[in-house]
């Protein structure tokens, strides 16, 4: 067709060219001249001659695309083959997530398909690097002995014997809080303070750790990863968190009292935990005086503790039996744990006095973990690395599920919708790396298969017997070493061989799960606490989803404009004492810088006819600033109104106007033109004397905040509220926040609630950027 | 420790006094005689694509056709070479010549499409463009130059090469998708 000839002529080439061959036929052949034809073999581009295209003074088309595609594929080839050569080593191909530092000499540190050309480039290297002897005579060495020696001595006593009978159960606290559970023995003086979450330990090679609320969470991975999170979560394959440090309880009686108890909590009037979905929402503190006959529950709006997850799990599996036991997962934060477990527990137990017997509260933070999952393609992802048990019996169970995988998206599926799983052990689960590398279709659901959901959902619910993972002796599976598993994988496919059935053998192990549909779009997978570690390495490790910590899931959170517990909650005593931390870090973090080097707060110049200085404490949202004016009082706590809507039509006669006065309610605000609020940003009202001025701010884009033109910042008593979260979205393309407003003030500045444009002031900036706010 | 910055430009070499004679692609498959060549249309340079020329009407595939021709034998990448230097001497004299003498190189010519790339230090990346546009005549044969493409690394002056030999391409095939999509609909 067309004869390549390479126009720049180096003696190097014109001897390929004759050889024919990449060899060099020369005395030296060192790893450097051959390196160095390489490059230059590189940053040429093969071009053609142009008696390729023209013939005879005429141009014979198809001639000329020819041409030009040769040229296309030429350059390409040269940007290609430039790229590899810069790549001299192995260790610097691999992506950065997967980089470790000791990769360069030691190859099993490497991801296992970089293994081999590492070992190669390795033997190539000039000096060969021999591991270092070790002295094994040292003093180390014989406390290790003796460390052994006492092992065995230990593990013959009567004592461990019995207490590795009872190895499956993690500690459940009936009507008692659990004793908190130490994972890898050989790190116990470390768990001393805190509890390790199952991942602990991959966690903490990967992420910045922090201590909260009695657990070591991570609260960042060490890259820099803002918008790898926002992608995965957004059009990705998905991001995991390890959520096991979500307090979980099991309430467990007679339907009735546990009705009771539910609906009081949550302050609901009506039987709105069904068994076929999920609540999350806000819950209470039951007062004291709760009379656990009545059947409506006594409603004080002021006490909100925080959100929570509620399933009721109705055992319908014996028809004769005389009462129905139910069963209710509450799932809340672990900064409410304890005031959630003590405004049940004390009604619990007087309930179970009174008729209900069998009433108990359990414990369950630490047997029950859980992973959660964002992202549109994140049910794709968990059916490639884990399997269903499909039971013959539950032929409706696996064909429901079915369809929940290929749905791909949580957000196809009912909010709260549970489906409880079967799995079997993910390491005993063979799947090529590049089936859980392809790429998902959206989704692959149609008409018939959310027709064949609901109905079936509903079906089953009407036959729902109790979820493994709810009892104890459910929850009753041994992590064994994961050699062993191996053996156990491989037994099993002798054994099907043999019999040609394709049913699991008896000593497969279930692993019992439930799938829950969470409001913010992610699927929260819950498991026996042991398993998490394994189901969480099978979910992450191949590289194809990315795992996040706290900020990430704040991100998310911010980013679909949903309010994160505890930071965007200022009503509750959790949102306050988050708040506080934060403030003094803030504080703490200002005061470390030189003077001349930070900003002085005292001496912000507002141009609007307030005093010099900023609004407040500047490095917190100063509720009781904001409420003073109102309550009259120096210190005032605000509490948070949940339902927003019914307060603006007050129908609750409960409160009287004067609790009304430190109600705040959470807003999301939407900035007009430009600007990046950040947390503590204060909002203010629009003034009618300027109002105009600001409308104006809507089509204007050309007034600078610098100019006279540019409307002041109004005064302090138009200050309504604080931003709790803050930032550019990059979801949404403009700036964004969650933030919490005070009632009473917004409604005497808005008009009833009607005028919903404000202005945000970020701390130290003394100008305000036109916003508008939406209750959510 | 300062880098040395450099700038590639993607050049394009147009033969506007050289006859072509452009063949329709429905006649591809047929080889056309002596007579045949003679008797078409031969077009004199593409001074004629501009408003008032004699092809200022021609459809994409011909303008393509005469825009992108490609050149002679003569005109390979020495005489590429030798004509730039020449030009710069000539434009700016031996200051000139003597700024950008060392950092000037073609990286890359093709006779087949008549694009070049060519590697100038930043700092006096001004002077081979206007040499380069002042260029008029290569071994011979006259010509005129259009800079497409100014960009700091060679990855993205190629990434703009093939971009235009995209378009280029397209343009070509556009009289054959027409005639596809009139035969289809």
């Amino acid at each position: 067709m067309s004869n390549p000839s390479s126009t720049i002529a180096t003696p190097l080439a014109t001897a390929k060219a004759q050889s024919g061959k990449r060899r060099i036929h020369s005395e030296d052949s060192s790893v450097s001249v051959r390196k160095r034809f390489k490059t230059a073999n590189a940053r040429h581009i093969i071009s053609q001659n142009s008696d390729q295209s023209l013939q005879n003074g005429r141009i014979d088309v198809a001639k000329f695309v020819r041409a030009r595609e040769f040229e296309i594929n030429a350059l390409s080839n040269s940007m290609h083959k430039s790229k590899s050569i810069q790549k001299q080593q192995t260790f610097q191909a691999v992506p950065r997530a997967l980089r470790r530092r000791a990769a360069s000499h030691h190859v099993h540190r490497l991801p296992p398909r970089f293994r081999a050309r590492a070992k190669q480039e390795l033997a190539e290297a000039t000096a060969p690097l021999v591991a270092k002897k070790r002295q094994r005579i040292t003093r180390l060495a014989l406390r290790r002995a003796t460390a052994l020696k006492l092992r065995r001595i230990y593990r013959s006593t009567k004592k461990y014997r019995a207490r590795r009978k009872n190895r499956g159960l993690m500690p459940v606290g009936v009507n008692a809080l659990a004793s908190k559970i130490v994972l890898e023995p050989k790190f116990k003086q470390r768990q001393k303070g805190k509890t390790w979450l199952p991942t602990h330990l991959w966690h903490a090679k990967r992420a910045h750790m922090t201590t909260k609320w009695g657990y070591s969470i991570a609260s960042h991975p060490n890259d820099k990863c803002y918008r790898p999170t926002h992608r995965q979560a957004e059009n990705g394959r998905g991001i995991v968190f390890d959520t096991s440090y979500f307090a979980t309880m099991l309430l467990r009686g007679d339907v009735q009292a546990v009705y009771i108890l539910l609906l009081q909590l949550a302050q609901k009037s009506s039987t709105l935990f069904g068994f076929e979905r999920a609540y999350e929402g806000p819950i209470f503190l039951i007062p004291s005086n709760f009379d656990c006959t009545s059947h409506y529950p006594h409603s004080s709006s002021k006490d909100v503790l925080g959100e929570a997850l509620i399933y009721v799990d109705i055992d319908r599996s014996n028809p004769n039996a005389t009462a129905t036991i139910a069963t209710a997962i509450i799932r809340v934060h672990p900064a409410i744990f304890k005031p959630t477990w003590s405004t049940l527990l004390p009604h619990v137990l007087a309930l179970k006095s009174k008729h209900h017997s069998n009433l108990e509260l359990q414990d369950c933070r630490y047997a029950i973990g859980s992973i959660d999952l964002f992202g549109p393609h994140c049910l794709h992802m968990l059916a490639s690395s884990l399997e269903m048990i499909k039971r013959n019996e539950d032929y409706e169970r696996s064909e429901i599920y079915t369809r929940v995988v290929k749905a791909g998206d949580p957000k196809l599926l009912p909010h709260g919708s549970v489906f409880p799983v079967e799995y079997f052990d993910p390491r005993t689960i063979p799947i090529k790396s590049h089936e859980r590398r392809k790429r998902h279709s959206p989704t692959s659901l149609n008409s018939d298969d959310f027709e064949l959901l609901d109905s079936h959902r509903l079906s089953l619910a009407a036959v729902a017997s109790l979820s493994p993972l709810l009892t104890t002796t459910g929850r009753k599976v041994r992590v064994e070493h994961s050699k062993r598993a191996a053996r156990r994988l491989k037994l099993n496919r002798e054994r099907q061989d043999k019999t040609g059935v394709g049913a699991p053998a008896k000593d497969n192990v279930a692993i019992p799960a439930m799938l829950v549909r969470r409001a913010n779009g992610a699927i929260t997978l819950m498991l026996p606490w042991q398993w998490v570690k394994i189901f969480f390495k099978k979910l992450v490790i191949p590289g194809y989803t990315i795992f996040g910590g706290l900020e990430q899931y704040h991100q998310i959170m911010y980013e679909r404009r949903l309010p994160f517990f505890p930071d965007d909650f200022p009503g509750t005593e959790a949102g306050l004492v988050a708040e506080r931390e934060k403030a003094e870090e803030r504080e703490h973090q200002w005061k470390a810088r030189p003077r001349s080097k930070r900003f002085e707060y005292s001496s912000l110049k507002l141009r609007n006819g307030d005093g010099k200085g900023e609004l407040g404490r500047p490095f917190s949202c100063d509720w009781s600033f904001l409420l003073c004016r109102l309550v009259g009082q120096t210190n005032v706590r605000p509490w948070m109104i949940t339902d927003f809507k019914k307060f603006v039509k007050r129908q609750d006669n409960g409160n009287q106007q004067g609790e009304l006065l430190s109600a705040i309610f959470q807003v999301g605000i939407t900035l007009v033109a430009r600007g990046r609020p950040s947390a503590t940003a204060r909002v203010y009202a629009i003034p009618e004397y300027d109002l105009h001025r600001w409308m104006r701010m809507k089509y204007d884009r050309k007034t600078q905040p610098s100019t006279a033109d540019y409307p002041p910042c109004p005064r302090e008593s138009y200050l309504i509220g604080y931003i709790t979260t803050g930032g550019f979205n990059l979801k949404q393309g403009k700036g964004t926040a969650i933030a919490s407003l005070s009632f009473t003030l917004t409604e005497k500045h808005s008009n009833n609630f009607n005028k919903r444009y404000c202005l945000v002031r970020d701390v130290g900036e003394d100008i305000g950027r036109l916003a508008i706010w939406e209750a959510i | 420790m300062v880098r040395f910055k450099s700038r590639y430009i993607l050049f394009k070499i147009h033969y506007p006094s050289l006859p072509i004679a452009p063949i329709l692609p429905s006649r591809e498959q047929l080889i056309p005689t002596k007579v045949e060549i003679a008797s078409a249309p031969h077009y004199y340079g593409d001074g004629l694509l501009l408003p008032g020329g004699a092809l200022a009407n021609a459809d994409t595939q011909t303008r393509a056709q005469v825009f992108y021709r490609p050149g002679p034998d003569s005109i390979n990448s020495s005489s590429v070479n030798a004509a730039i230097r020449d030009s710069i001497n000539r434009c700016f004299g031996d200051l000139g010549a003597g700024l950008v003498r060392s950092s000037v190189s073609l990286k890359y010519f093709s006779p087949a499409t008549s694009t070049g790339m060519l590697r100038v230090s930043r700092d006096h990346f001004r002077i081979v463009w206007a040499a380069l546009t002042f260029l008029n005549e290569i071994a011979g044969v006259p010509v005129v130059c259009s800079v497409s493409h100014v960009s700091g690394t060679i990855r993205k002056c190629e990434q703009a090469a093939i971009s235009i030999d995209k378009k280029v391409n397209w343009e070509i095939n556009a009289s054959a998708r027409n005639a596809i999509d009139t035969n289809l609909s």
